[in-house]
Order: C-alpha cells, then sequence, then structure tokens
C-alpha cells in the first residue's frame, strides 16, 4: 500500500463521519444539574475533611500535653496508709476512664 | 443560535470558562461550541452509534466535574476536551476488549446502522486501527482525522513531541501491515468462493 492510497483511506474516513450531530438536549440538561449540585457537595465534603482534620489535630496536642504533665495520686497501701505515687495525666485520664466504664458495665450488664 | 447566548459570545474563551465554572448558562455556550468536534472526533473512531453517544455524554460530564480545577494555561480548552475524549475512548476500547474475550460474538449481533452506511475499505482501516496498541491509535487518529499538529497531539497526549513523531511513524508502519494483512485474507477467501460457485 503506498502513501497515496493510505491518505485516500484516511480521507473517507473523515469524511464518512463529517456530517453535522444535533445537539443533545438532555445531556445539557444532565450537564447544567450537575453543576449546580457539584458546588454544595464539594462544599460539604470539604467542611466534612477539614472538621475531622481539627478534630484529629485537637486529639493529638491534647494527648502530647497529657502525657507531659505529671501529676501525684494518693494510693491506698496493704497496712491501709496512704503514698502518693506519681504517674502522667494521660495515665490518669485513662485510668479513671477505664473504672468507670468498668463500673458503667458492671451496672447495666451485672457482671 | 439562541438569544439568550449573545451575551457569551462577546466573551473569549478563558472568560467563558471562568463563567461556566459558576453559571450554568455559560456552561452551555460551552457546550454548543464544542459539542460538534467532540462528536465528530469520537464518531471517526468508533464506529457504533450508541457508543459515540455514551463517550460524548461522558466526556460532557467529565467536563463539567473537572472544570472547578480547570486553569488556564494558554493551551486551547479544545486540547483539554480532547485529552478527555481521548482517555474515554481508550477506557471504551478496553472494555471492548474484554467483552469481546467473554462474549467472541457480540460485536456481529450489534449491527448498527451507522456502521453499515459505511464503504469496505473505511470498515477495513477502522477495524486495523482497533486492533493497534491504544498509544499509537491515538496518535493516529489525532493527526489523520483531525489534522492536527504534532506540537498539539504532544499537548493533548501529555508527551514530548519527539514521542508523538515516533508513535506516528511506528503506528502508520502497524497499520499498512494490518491493512495489507486483511486484504490478503479477504482475497484468499474470494479465490476459495469463485470456484465453489462455478461448479
Amino acid at each position: 500500500m503506498n502513501d497515496e492510497q493510505f491518505q485516500a483511506c484516511w480521507n473517507e474516513l473523515k469524511q464518512s463521519s463529517s456530517g453535522t450531530p444535533t445537539i443533545n438536549p438532555f445531556l445539557e440538561e444532565e450537564m447544567k444539574t450537575e453543576l449546580t449540585t457539584l458546588g454544595p457537595r464539594r462544599r460539604f465534603w470539604r467542611r466534612m475533611l477539614v472538621t475531622t482534620a481539627c478534630l484529629l489535630a485537637v486529639g493529638v496536642l491534647s494527648g502530647v500535653i497529657a502525657n507531659n504533665i505529671v501529676v501525684a495520686t494518693p494510693v491506698e497501701q496493704v497496712d491501709g496508709t496512704h503514698k502518693e505515687e506519681s504517674e502522667t495525666l494521660l495515665q490518669f485520664i485513662i485510668r479513671h476512664a477505664h473504672a468507670h466504664a468498668r463500673q458503667a458495665h458492671r451496672h447495666f450488664m451485672g457482671f | 443560535m439562541e438569544p439568550r447566548s449573545t451575551k457569551w459570545d462577546s466573551l473569549d474563551e478563558r472568560e467563558l470558562i471562568e463563567s461556566a465554572k459558576r453559571d450554568p448558562e455559560a456552561l452551555s455556550v460551552l457546550y454548543r461550541r464544542y459539542y460538534v468536534i467532540i462528536h465528530r472526533y469520537v464518531s471517526r473512531r468508533v464506529a457504533t452509534s450508541h457508543d459515540v453517544n455514551d463517550i460524548v455524554s461522558e466526556v460532557f460530564l467529565s467536563m463539567v466535574r473537572g472544570l472547578p480545577s480547570f486553569r488556564w494555561t494558554g493551551a486551547p480548552f479544545q486540547a483539554w476536551l480532547f485529552r478527555i475524549a481521548t482517555t474515554q475512548i481508550n477506557r471504551w476500547i478496553r472494555k471492548r476488549k474484554w467483552l469481546r474475550f467473554w462474549a467472541p460474538f457480540a460485536d456481529q449481533m450489534l449491527v448498527d446502522t451507522h456502521q453499515v452506511a459505511e464503504s469496505e475499505s473505511v470498515q477495513r482501516l477502522r477495524k486495523a486501527l482497533l486492533e493497534l496498541p491504544c498509544h499509537y491509535q491515538d496518535a493516529l487518529a489525532l493527526f489523520y482525522l483531525e489534522d492536527l499538529s504534532i506540537q498539539s497531539i504532544a499537548e493533548i497526549l501529555g508527551v514530548e513531541q519527539g514521542t508523538v513523531k515516533a508513535r506516528l511513524s511506528r503506528g502508520r508502519d502497524l497499520l499498512r501491515a494490518k491493512l495489507v494483512s486483511s486484504e490478503n485474507k479477504e482475497l484468499d477467501v474470494e479465490r476459495r468462493t469463485i470456484p465453489s460457485v462455478l461448479e
């Protein structure tokens, strides 16, 4: 196949689809709907992302701060006396949260 | 053109795109401006009219979704649309290959009026083109069917101009070989059938 024949094939293919297509009004409407719903949808997800990131940042920062504060807790000894033991605020909070959770479980579940 | 469009017709391409990011009417004008070009490009590459309509719809919906992140770089907007269309066509080709693998006779059942109206040489060229790897098809179709320059094709495909030239040269050779082999196959079939008809 020489260059001319090759080019003629392409020209024929080009000519076969050279008519003017009619505009699709349904697609036009669908595009408009997509545009009007796109903005609020994107805004919602962007806000959701920012809120999640902020909450995560606050949680991590609080954890870091609480891990650096040392508190003294009185712990009851076997002989009935109290002795002060030091722990970090984070450990204190986790210990108390755990104790409360255990207490609530016992209250509602009975064991 | 409807009277509502006159307000937008005076705007240049960049202003129209910026307006289309917010205004549905501007979007409508943008759609009407590029619909014919994109439809023609897709219908030259894809044979069946229902597939053409599906791909064109997908191209313009992708355009709407991508418009907010579109940044004007000075390159024609048409190039961006051609890029979306090329991606969608390549997706269709991959899907078609996958379908043909699972249902080899499905293509023969879907005879389309658009396809029937085509001459034999056009059908042969289209078939040979579809058998080439996608990157050769893209370069050849944009060069021969859309008459785009090497620079424009490089912008659309996101490659260097040298790569486009190499793809064109290699693609041309492959396509020629495929066309010649399909012609030979048809001649063989004719040679076998003619004596049996004469008998």
